[in-house]
């Protein structure tokens, strides 16, 4: 319990940190807030030229998709660290993770999902 | 630093303070130590970024570009001036949660990296999952940035945004899951200590792990291409002030702590080019030495990343622009790919370094 201490100070003081800041820009704001609300249909690309795909609603389901996979694959590393003593059961428990992952993957490529133009 | 604290429980414990409330008040100077080195790290970053590689680029149009630079470092850290914002943020709550979202898990990351031998901010057995929870924690807090745009189309881009990110996140999980299997161990501090030779680089793992290392440059590289779309002037509306100036030391932080993380898998962290330290070979007496040696270890940590990144930024500024489909193509098609054969071989190096079932 104690090696979280240190990580829940750390977590409080920035928290607390953030707040003073936004509440010391009040105080040491010399001109008056000024509030322009504009209509954000003119909203560039900043990098990429593809303007109009990216408002493309297919990202919702692909973006959910993608995270889910990305959050996933941190689960798998508590399990490797068994692995020290070169038991069996950690090898086929993220050997049997890593080839699901790849089917999938053989999946998308084969079904042109990842082709998006 | 263990001097420092020494002195510091001394001291407070003459003048009567409880035990718990000195060891908790003394995670108030590592924590300072660590914003302070996170505004230097964007202040650096940007400056490179901004100002030096553009001008290097485009030295015939150096009034419009250093137009451009003015107008972003003022906007950046403009604490004090008119407060434009261009789109109403969702809420007045919901503002505040994005910046606790983008900026806290970059201010714990930093806390986890051992920057010494000695000088560890937050001390912790799983740090490497630690580490990952303030990266998911990151990427919502990006996400919830969109949605509180008030915007339809803020929405849809802002999940494109964190989909090609995410995607270059997954070539980096799988890498570091075959460091961490391969050190067996969730350490970072250990991770490093495990890559400690005498030969010095010969030791560091980005020798037998060099396929992991390439990955994970690539996918700091895409990154910070990604980066530049989600922190660009038109996602950031509603943003100003103190807020986007936190915006953008998170956004520096987050680049920079992934690189001290690559660092600490591949190159030896804090460890000596050499094997050895150039401050042991100074005849001084015996305590200054090794503070000598801790300092020149924190050096070493911050030279190696800031290298590492310098060269990431200038590749990312000086040899071509991808769009999103050129991401998708080298993360799914590649990267991840490479990053599962590189995982396999690790697993298959380690089942013949434990021995055999």
């Amino acid at each position: 319990m104690q090696e979280f201490i240190g990580l829940v100070v750390y977590i409080s003081l920035a928290v607390v940190l953030v707040f003073i800041l936004i509440a010391c820009e009040r105080f040491i704001q010399v001109v008056c807030g000024r509030k322009v609300k504009r209509v954000l249909e003119q909203k560039v690309d900043g990098v990429s030229l593809d303007r109009f795909i990216r408002y493309d609603s297919k990202y919702l389901i692909f973006g959910l998709f993608f995270v889910l996979a990305f959050v996933s694959m941190g689960l798998v590393l508590p399990v490797l660290v068994k692995c020290v003593k070169a038991e069996v059961l950690p090898f086929i428990q993220v050997g049997v993770f890593v080839f699901i992952l790849l089917l999938t993957l053989i999946y998308a490529l084969g079904k042109n999902i990842l082709k998006w133009r | 630093m263990d001097i420092i604290y020494q002195f510091y429980l001394k001291f407070l414990e003459q003048m009567g303070i409880d035990n718990g409330l000195i060891i908790l008040s003394w995670y108030f100077f590592p924590f300072c130590l660590t914003i302070l080195a996170m505004v230097f790290v964007a202040v650096v970053l940007m400056v490179f970024e901004q100002g030096i590689i553009p001008y290097f680029r485009n030295k015939k149009n150096d009034i419009e570009h250093s137009c451009k630079f003015s107008s972003l470092i003022s906007g950046a850290f403009n604490f004090w001036g008119d407060k434009t914002t261009l789109c109403k943020p969702g809420s007045f709550f919901m503002d505040k949660v994005v910046l606790l979202l983008i900026f806290v898990p970059v201010v714990i990351m930093f806390g986890l990296i051992p920057y010494s031998n000695k000088y560890i901010p937050i001390i912790s057995e799983v740090g490497v999952i630690l580490f990952w929870t303030g990266v998911v924690v990151f990427v919502f807090g990006l996400l919830f940035k969109g949605l509180c745009a008030n915007n339809k189309f803020e929405h849809v881009a802002t999940v494109r945004s964190i989909l090609l990110f995410c995607s270059c996140l997954v070539p980096i999980v799988l890498v570091v899951s075959g460091c961490v299997m391969f050190a067996s161990s969730l350490n970072i501090n250990e991770i490093v200590l495990a890559q400690s030779s005498s030969g010095g680089v010969v030791g560091w793992s980005v020798i037998p792990g060099f396929i992991g290392f390439l990955i994970f440059v690539v996918s700091l590289l895409l990154i910070s291409y990604i980066f530049d779309e989600i922190f660009s002037v038109e996602n950031l509306n509603g943003f100003s002030g103190i807020k986007l100036c936190l915006l953008f030391v998170a956004k520096y932080g987050f680049l920079f702590v992934l690189s001290l993380l690559c660092i600490c898998l591949f190159c030896g962290g804090y460890l000596p080019l050499f094997g050895f330290y150039l401050s042991e070979l100074i005849p001084i007496n015996f305590v200054l030495n090794n503070s000598a040696v801790y300092i020149e270890q924190i050096i070493w940590l911050i030279f190696k990343s800031f290298l590492l990144l310098f060269i990431v930024i200038w590749i990312k500024n000086i040899l071509w622009q991808v769009n999103s489909e050129k991401i998708i193509n080298i993360t799914w098609r590649l990267l991840v790919p490479l990053g599962m054969l590189n995982f396999l071989v690790l697993c298959e190096a380690k089942y013949l370094v434990g021995g055999g079932f």
